[in-house]
């Protein structure tokens, strides 16, 4: 195996890698967004206005 | 008996400059190919936003004319308007200005709903390097190679940006194979999926995706360059200018400038972009064997993707509980021709179960093949700039 074969070899072989790395961080970082944000319903409006309404009274 | 000269003199000057005069079997041949790129866009919409400039510009660049009298009208001569124009592609600022665009127009929720879709970005990230091992095998230096590679990613500004910084000789050449092959994604992709799936891969139906907060769709962008920054800092110029674009979207407070970025803006760039792009094949420096190999090469990139997309799916489900997994047809949307490759995964689902609808989930590898694709001409620009 010639160097300039070995040299394209191992670019590629890195740069496959690092993008599943990277990407795999983004996929990691984003499971644990949605652990640390979880998505809340918003309350229906109606619910809230009697909430303010027995608040008043 | 003078006069008569002096005026045969001129009209032989006259007919030195014309076109006729200067046309050559090659200005021809591009003339041809620049009216089946206006013919594509027109007769069968294949990216007509891309192909009509790029088809017109074809024609501008290859009106024959006498080079040597220093006029100063085409694009290789130094001060013309189209030279001019054409510094935003060879000194590499278009394409950040489409990311930012792009970012405008992008909804990350798919991804963010389900992230192991990045994977799938990621898998068609195979079509860059495998074309770049090709190419350095076909007599390319490391650095042309890297740029005829990124063919692969489907990802006409990338494509650009790249070539620019590491071989501004192939630009024409490279430009052109990636924004064709973009624009023939309807053609190359779906025979390649057929091919590579069972009629019951194909109708598997996929899980809804789970609802994403706006807080999400916030930190995103911020997280994502920040991780771009640290990372892959070369990949910078273009990712960072896509997140900021998808910053500007998601932030709710920047409505006007999130809609200058995706409508005229992009617009504008486009144009410019897809017109001295089509100008740059100018015969003389366009018609060589070397652009011939570029084209070969850049069909391989873009099939090894596709492919690679699709059978790391099919990998990928033998990991995954029934009721979690993929549907194959959405692996060639990794390849980030935004968003055709997704249309096409929800073209060939609906042949196969005309209730089975794709593209929300398809969108998913999309995106991140865009994002692949920019880490991917980091790498290549970290490596070998």
């Amino acid at each position: 195996m010639t160097p300039t074969i070995e040299n394209t070899l191992l670019i590629a072989g890195i740069g496959i890698a690092g993008i599943f790395v990277f990407m795999a961080i983004f996929y990691l970082l984003i499971i644990g967004l949605d652990k640390l944000l979880p998505f809340e319903e918003a309350k229906p409006v109606e619910q809230i206005v009697t909430v303010e309404e027995m608040d008043g009274e | 008996m003078n006069t008569l000269l002096t005026l045969g003199d001129n009209l032989k000057t006259f007919w030195d400059y014309t076109g006729m005069a200067n046309a050559t079997f090659g200005h021809i041949i591009m003339i041809l190919v620049g009216l089946f790129f206006i013919y594509l866009a027109i007769s069968k919409e294949y990216e007509p936003l891309l192909l009509i400039p790029i088809g017109f510009g074809i024609l501008i660049g290859n009106i024959p004319f006498n080079e040597a009298a220093g006029l100063q009208i085409g694009i290789y001569e130094e001060g013309s308007v189209f030279n001019i124009l054409y510094q935003g592609v060879v000194q590499g600022w278009y394409p950040p200005l489409i990311f930012l665009g792009i970012g405008a127009m992008t909804d990350f929720s798919s991804l963010i709903s389900n992230p192991k879709l990045f994977l799938i970005g990621a898998a068609c990230q195979f079509g860059i390097f495998g074309a770049y091992v090709v190419a350095l095998q076909w007599g390319f230096a490391p650095n042309e190679a890297a740029s005829i590679g990124i063919i692969g990613g489907a990802d006409g500004p990338t494509a650009i940006f790249l070539t620019s910084k590491l071989a501004p000789q192939l630009l024409g050449a490279v430009a052109i194979s990636a924004y064709s092959y973009m624009a023939l994604v309807p053609v190359i992709q779906p025979p390649f999926m057929k091919l590579l799936t069972t009629k019951k891969e194909r109708v598997i139906k996929m899980k809804t995706p789970r609802v994403v907060s706006q807080t999400e769709k916030i930190l995103f962008p911020i997280v994502g360059l920040l991780l771009t920054t640290f990372l892959v800092p070369s990949g910078l110029p273009l990712l960072g200018m896509l997140f900021f674009g998808n910053l500007l979207k998601e932030s709710g407070v920047t409505r006007r400038l999130a809609e200058t970025a995706r409508g005229p803006l992009i617009d504008t760039i486009t144009i410019l972009l897809g017109l001295t792009v089509g100008a740059s094949t100018q015969a003389t420096t366009f018609l060589r064997w070397e652009s011939m190999k570029i084209f070969i090469i850049g069909a391989f990139s873009f099939v090894v993707a596709t492919c690679a997309g699709i059978l790391f799916v099919k990998l990928f489900n033998l990991f995954l509980k029934e009721g979690n997994k993929i549907n194959p047809l959405i692996g060639n949307s990794g390849v980030s021709a935004v968003p055709d490759s997704a249309r096409i995964s929800q073209v060939v689902g609906l042949e196969y179960d005309n209730t089975n609808y794709l593209l929300m989930h398809a969108m998913g590898p999309n995106v991140a093949g865009v994002i692949g694709s920019a880490v991917a001409a980091g790498i290549m620009l970290g490596f070998l700039y």
